[in-house]
């Protein structure tokens, strides 16, 4: 092995040694238990809805520079998107049952950050 | 928050020209219909072209997971678009992979660099879908 590529070898090893020991300290992996940072104003946690009806969800997103936009699922499942971060969404009609609505804030690339806020309403 | 924006830019940066290039490399050979040793070299770049946005694609979802803790939530459409990106790939990287074994000294017919041209069209169109249906 020539010279260069022994210095190139051993230049390769020590940035590798170095990104081995310091790369984990430049993803910060979240706190377990977080904060939500979006607020359902509207309907209330626990109300009574009825099915066929339409409502409006009115949600807001506290000031973040990370958060871009919202998520609506009901049930875990993804119905809307909306790029406010202060606004409403259509909710319903929805099937009758208890059912579980949760607004998401995520980032540009759609990821969620902090945790989503959730209402739980009855559809009768 | 700047090592995020830092993150997700220049994965960004890399799909963005990947994208141009597996689009753009097939219209071109078919265009200017270059001689066959260029041909040969275009179908390497497009072929690397293929691996950066496979590899940046993924750096979307890997830059979330190590930033946020999760990945991006796609369903419904962005999730098939995201699907037939992945299958736009694979199937161009298999194109290409077959093309080189066979070790033809000239690159690929006309054929395969229209079938290269629909996939980085179609790739391109659910890149959109994903982007704003997620």
């Amino acid at each position: 092995m020539s010279n260069k590529a022994s210095i190139a070898c051993a230049g390769a090893l020590i940035a590798a040694l170095t990104l081995a020991s310091t790369g984990p300290a430049l993803f910060v992996l979240p706190a377990m238990a977080e904060d939500s940072l979006v607020t359902i104003l509207a309907p209330a946690d626990g109300a009574k809805l009825e099915a066929k009806k339409t409502y409006t969800l009115d949600y807001e997103v506290q000031a973040s520079v990370k958060a871009d936009h919202v998520h609506l699922f009901v049930d875990g499942d993804e119905v809307a998107m909306v790029h406010k971060l202060k606004g409403s969404f259509k909710l319903g009609p929805l099937k009758a049952g208890d059912r579980k609505v949760c607004v998401s804030p995520v980032n540009k690339n759609h990821t969620p950050i902090g945790a989503q806020a959730c209402i739980h309403v009855t559809v009768q | 928050m700047e090592l995020e924006n830092i993150l997700y830019a220049s994965v960004q940066l890399a799909h963005n020209f990947g994208a141009a290039a597996v689009t753009g490399l097939p219209i071109a050979a078919l265009w200017l219909k270059p001689a066959p040793p260029v041909l040969r070299k275009v179908a390497w770049l497009t072929l690397l072209a293929w691996l950066v946005q496979s590899a940046s694609g993924a750096g979307f979802g890997t830059v979330s997971f190590f930033q946020e803790g999760e990945l991006p939530q796609i369903h419904h459409l962005a999730l098939a678009a995201l699907c037939v990106k992945i299958a736009c790939a694979a199937l161009a990287v298999t194109l290409l992979t077959v093309h080189f074994l066979r070790r033809t000294a000239s690159g690929p017919g006309v054929a395969i660099w229209r079938g290269l041209a629909i996939l980085g069209v179609t790739a391109l169109t659910s890149a959109a879908i994903l982007r704003w249906f997620s």
